[in-house]
C-alpha cells in the first residue's frame, strides 16, 4: 500500500522532469531578455580549444538555464519562496516598503583612489570651473522605508569624505532630495535611477551654486510619457507583485537643441527617444541611453559658453536642463569613451565648465574614473 | 558537472537511466561507464586520462596478485600505492610543499599553480583500498578491466564520495537487480539529498559568505556565531546532501552503496562525532592506516602516535593548507583527551551536557576549517569571544536572524532523528483514509519542492562546490 504511494510520487516527480526538459527542447529559443535586459547565451560552438578549456560545457550549462521554459515564472517562483520563508533582501535589492525597492550599498573601497585622480584632473586644467555633484541613491534619501533593522553603511559620511578632500567646488543635494521628497517621488520604485524631479531639484542647487538664474518649475510642460515602467530592480528582485512606476519628461518649448551621437552620427532634435518607451528599460529614453560622447548644442543661445559633462546614467535625465544655459554641452562617459578628456577640453576651446555627475554606489565601481585623464 | 545543475538533473540524468534501462543486462555497465567517463570530462577534459593512468595501474596490480606463487606481491603492492600516492601529492600539495620550502629556507622556488583534478582524493583512495584488499585476499582481483572502471568512475560517488569499497559492490558490479522499489526509494532519496543541498546548504552558505566576508570589519559576537552556525549547517547539508544523492542514484541504478553520515550533530563526544561524520572517511583511515599501525593494541606511547598520525593525514586530506592540518589535529588531541582521561566524566554527564560539550567542540572546529588564513581565522574567534571589545549584538545580527529564521530552524530539525521518527510513525498509521491524507500531502509537498529546487536552479544565483580541494 505505501510503496504503491510511494511510486506514485516517484512518477509524479519524474513527470516534471521529463515534461520540463520537453518544453525546453520544443519551445521557441529567445535571443535577448527584455526582463533581464542581456543577451542568452546562444547555443555554442563546439572547438577542440572551448572543450579543452571547460568554456564549451559552461556554455552549455548557461544555454540550458537561459533558456529554460518559464525561465522568468521560475525566477518569480523563488523570490516569492523566499518572501514566504522571511527573506528581506533578494539579489541585492531590499524589498522596502511603499512599493520601493531599493538596491544595496556596500562600504567604497576607492575613496582615496578617486579622490587623487579627481584632483590631478583638476591640476591639469586649472584654469577651469570644476564641479562635483555625487548624488545619494534611494537607500539615503528613503532610509526610512528599508526593512526593518537594515543599517546601511553611510553615504554621506563617503560623500562627506571625499568631498572634504577635492580640490574644486562640490555641490551637495542631499537635503534639496529628502525635502522634495515629501511631496515629488525622487526615485522610481522598481528602478534605480532618480526621477526627473530629483533631477530638477539638483540642477537648481547646481545653478544656485554657480550664480545663474535657473528656469522655474512652472515654466515646464510636464507630462507623463509611461505609467508602465518596471525597471532593473525589478528584473533584478522578482518581485512581481508591485505597482509599475511613470516617467515624467519637463518640456521647455522655447529652445531647438541639437543633438549629436558623435560616435554613431546620428544627429536628433530632442533629448528623448520615444521609442524606448515601448521597450522594458524605459529609462534609456533620456539621451538613448549611454553613449561614449553627445554634444548637444543650444541654437537660441547667444553666448559660446561650452561645458562638459562627464557622468553616469544619472545624468541623462540631468542634462535637458544644463541644456538650456550653454551653447554646447558635450557629455561624456568614460566608461565607453576611451580617448583623453583633457585633450579633448584643450581642443575646445569655448569650454570654460565642468561638472562631474555620479551617484554614490557607481562612483566607487565605475572604474573610468579612476583612470580618467 | 554538478548534481544540483539544470544539465545534470533535466538532461544526463534521465537521457542515462532510460538508455541504462533500455540495454540489455551486459551493456548495462558499458552505458554507465560511458556517461561516467562524459560526466568527468564535463569538467575535467584532460585530467581524465589521470584518473585512467590511476585505474590502469591498481588493475594491473590485481591482475599480478591472481597467480598465488607470485613473489613480489609486497614491492608491487609498494609500488601501486607510491604511484597512486605521487599523483594525489603532486597535483595536490605541490604547491603547499613549495611555499612550506621557501618559508622555512628563505628561497623563492615559483608555484607550479596546477589545477586540482575533481575528485582525485575520493577515487585515489578507492583505487588503494581495492590493491590492499586484493593483496590481503579480502576480495579477488576484478578480471574485466571495464568493470573496474566502471567502479572508480561511476558517476554518483566519483567526485564527493562516499568512498565506496570494492568489496561493497563488486558483487552487483557483476549482477544486479533492478527493481521498481529500488528505484523508488533511490528518487525519493535524490530528491531528499537534492533539497538538502540546494533549498538549506546553498541558503545558509550565502549567509556564511556574507558574514565571513563582511567588509565592516568588526562583527558583534552573536553575528559571528550565527556565521559559524550558518557554516555548520552549509558542510552537513551540502555533504550529506551530495551522499544521499549518490545512494539514491546507485539504488536506482542497482548499487547499494553504505551511509555515509549519521546525524552527526547529535553525537554525544567528539568520538561517538567522528563514527557518525563521513563514516566512509574514518573507517578508510581506520582500516588501512591505523590498525596496521598497530591501531590501539600497542603501548600507549605508540598508539598516542598513530592517533596523531591518522589525524594529521585526515587533516591534510581535507586541503592542502595549514589550517586543515591544524583542524586534523585537533580532533587528534580531543579524541585522545577523551580516550585517556575524559570519557570517564563525559559518561556521567547528564545529555544535555553531552551535546553542548560535543556541539560546542565542532563548531570551533568548523571555524579553524573554514579559513586558510591565519589572520583571519584569529580575529573570527576574537569576534566570537568578544576578545578586542566588539559588541555583543547589533543590528546586523538581528537582521540575518530574522531573514534566515526559518531555514536555520529547519536545518536545525532536520539535523536530528526527529523528522525521520515523525515520518515512520505516519506511515505505519493503518487506516485508509488518514493514508491517503499524507499522501496527497506527501505529493505536494515534494513537488512543490521541486519546483522550488528548479528554481532556484534556474535563477543558479548561488551554488558553490565546496569540495574542490578535497
Amino acid at each position: 500500500m505505501k510503496k504503491r504511494y510511494n511510486k506514485i510520487i516517484a512518477v509524479a516527480l519524474s513527470l516534471f522532469v521529463v515534461l520540463s526538459t520537453c518544453l525546453f527542447l520544443f519551445s521557441e529559443k529567445q535571443i535577448f531578455s527584455e526582463n533581464e535586459n542581456r543577451y542568452f547565451q546562444p547555443f555554442p560552438k563546439l572547438t577542440f580549444n572551448s572543450l579543452k578549456k571547460g568554456e564549451y560545457t559552461a556554455k552549455l550549462q548557461n544555454y540550458v538555464a537561459d533558456h529554460f521554459y518559464n525561465r522568468n515564472q521560475f525566477m518569480n517562483i523563488k523570490t516569492n519562496y523566499e518572501k514566504l520563508i522571511g527573506k528581506k533582501d533578494i539579489g541585492g535589492v531590499y524589498l522596502a516598503q511603499d512599493n520601493y525597492l531599493i538596491e544595496k550599498y556596500e562600504r567604497p573601497l576607492n575613496s582615496d583612489a578617486i579622490i587623487k585622480s579627481l584632483n590631478n584632473f583638476y591640476h591639469s586644467l586649472n584654469y577651469i570651473n570644476m564641479n562635483l555633484m555625487l548624488v545619494p541613491t534611494s537607500i539615503t534619501i528613503n532610509q526610512d522605508k528599508l526593512p526593518k533593522l537594515v543599517k546601511p553603511f553611510n553615504q554621506l559620511d563617503h560623500m562627506n569624505y571625499i568631498y572634504r578632500h577635492i580640490k574644486f567646488n562640490t555641490i551637495d543635494v542631499s537635503q534639496t532630495l529628502i525635502d522634495n521628497n515629501q511631496n515629488y517621488q525622487m526615485f522610481y520604485y522598481l528602478d534605480h535611477h532618480w526621477t526627473t524631479y530629483a533631477a530638477y531639484f539638483s540642477y537648481l542647487e547646481l545653478m544656485k551654486q554657480n550664480l545663474m538664474e535657473p528656469i522655474p518649475l512652472t515654466d515646464f510642460e510636464i507630462k507623463e510619457v509611461s505609467s508602465d515602467f518596471k525597471g532593473t530592480l525589478y528584473s533584478k528582485s522578482n518581485d512581481y507583485n508591485r505597482n509599475p512606476d511613470k516617467i515624467h519628461l519637463f518640456l521647455y518649448d522655447k529652445y531647438n537643441y541639437q543633438v549629436n551621437y558623435v560616435s554613431s552620427k546620428i544627429i536628433k532634435d530632442s533629448f528623448y527617444e520615444m521609442e524606448h518607451l515601448k521597450k522594458k528599460d524605459k529609462y534609456a529614453a533620456f539621451l538613448d541611453n549611454n553613449h561614449p560622447l553627445i554634444v548637444i548644442t543650444n541654437q537660441n543661445i547667444k553666448t559660446n559658453l561650452e561645458i562638459v559633462i562627464i557622468k553616469d546614467s544619472y545624468a541623462n535625465n540631468f542634462i535637458p536642463f544644463v541644456a538650456n544655459h550653454f551653447k554646447k554641452v558635450h557629455v561624456i562617459d568614460p566608461r565607453f569613451y576611451k580617448l583623453s578628456i583633457t585633450d579633448y577640453i584643450k581642443e575646445n576651446k569655448n569650454i570654460k565648465d565642468v561638472l562631474f555627475l555620479y551617484n554614490l554606489n557607481t562612483i566607487d565601481s565605475d572604474n573610468g574614473i579612476v583612470t580618467i585623464n | 558537472m554538478v548534481f544540483s545543475s539544470i544539465p545534470f538533473l533535466f538532461f544526463f540524468f534521465p537521457l542515462c537511466l532510460l538508455l541504462y534501462y533500455l540495454v540489455p543486462f551486459k551493456f548495462k555497465n558499458t552505458i554507465l561507464l560511458i556517461f561516467s567517463l562524459l560526466f568527468y570530462a564535463w569538467g575535467e577534459p584532460i585530467y581524465i586520462f589521470l584518473m585512467l593512468f590511476s585505474t590502469f595501474v591498481d588493475y594491473l596490480n590485481g591482475r599480478l596478485f591472481e597467480n598465488k606463487k607470485f613473489k613480489h606481491k609486497k614491492l608491487y603492492l609498494i609500488i601501486a600505492l607510491t604511484i597512486n600516492l605521487s599523483l594525489l601529492g603532486f597535483f595536490k600539495y605541490s604547491d603547499f610543499l613549495i611555499e612550506v620550502i621557501n618559508g622555512l629556507f628563505g628561497v623563492s622556488i615559483p608555484l607550479l599553480h596546477i589545477g586540482l583534478p575533481i575528485g582525485i582524493s575520493f577515487y585515489t583512495f578507492q583505487t588503494m583500498s581495492y590493491s590492499i584488499d586484493v593483496y590481503r585476499g579480502k576480495v579477488k582481483p576484478e578480471k574485466n578491466f571495464f568493470a573496474y572502471l566502471t567502479y572508480i568512475s561511476m558517476f554518483p560517488q566519483l567526485i564527493a564520495g562516499p568512498i565506496v569499497r570494492y568489496e561493497t559492490i563488486n558483487q552487483e558490479l557483476h549482477y544486479r537487480e533492478l527493481t521498481m522499489d529500488n528505484f523508488t526509494t533511490g528518487l525519493l532519496r535524490f530528491m531528499h539529498g537534492l533539497f538538502k543541498k540546494v533549498l538549506i546548504a546553498n541558503n545558509v552558505g550565502y549567509l556564511w559568505s556574507i558574514i565571513s566576508t563582511s567588509t565592516t570589519g568588526e562583527l558583534s559576537v552573536m553575528t559571528a556565531w550565527l556565521g559559524i552556525l550558518a557554516f555548520s549547517f552549509q558542510i552537513y547539508f551540502d555533504f550529506s546532501g551530495y551522499s544521499d544523492m549518490a545512494i539514491g542514484m546507485g539504488k536506482m541504478l542497482g548499487f547499494n552503496y553504505l551511509e555515509n553520515f549519521n546525524y552527526p550533530y547529535i553525537a554525544t563526544s567528539i568520538t561517538d562525532f567522528w563514527r557518525r561524520w563521513h563514516i566512509s572517511l574514518s573507517t578508510w583511515f581506520r582500516d588501512y592506516v591505523y590498525i596496521p599501525l598497530g591501531g590501539s593494541r600497542v603501548k600507549k606511547m605508540i598508539n598516542i602516535r598513530n592517533i596523531f598520525i591518522v589525524w594529521s593525514l585526515t587533516g591534510i586530506w581535507h586541503g592542502a593548507a595549514w589550517n586543515f592540518i591544524i583542524w586534523g589535529m585537533y580532533y587528534g588531541i580531543l579524541l585522545l583527551l577523551e580516550k585517556f582521561i575524559l570519557n570517564k566524566y563525559i559518561e556521567r554527564f547528564p545529555n544535555w551536557l553531552k551535546h553542548t560539550y560535543t556541539l560546542f567542540l565542532v563548531t570551533i572546529g568548523w571555524v579553524i576549517f573554514a579559513f586558510d588564513d591565519m589572520s583571519m581565522l584569529n580575529s573570527y574567534l576574537g569576534f566570537m569571544f568578544g576578545i578586542g571589545m566588539n559588541p555583543l549584538i547589533d543590528s546586523m545580527f538581528l537582521y540575518y536572524f530574522s531573514n534566515y529564521f526559518f531555514i536555520l530552524l529547519i536545518a536545525g530539525i532536520l539535523s536530528t532523528p526527529i523528522y525521520q521518527i515523525i515520518k515512520d510513525r505516519l506511515l505505519k498509521i493503518d487506516n485508509k483514509r488518514t493514508e491517503l491524507l499524507i499522501f496527497i500531502i506527501r505529493t505536494v509537498v515534494y513537488l512543490g519542492l521541486l519546483i522550488i529546487t528548479t528554481s532556484y536552479l534556474v535563477a543558479d544565483t548561488y551554488n558553490p562546490f565546496l569540495y574542490f580541494r578535497f
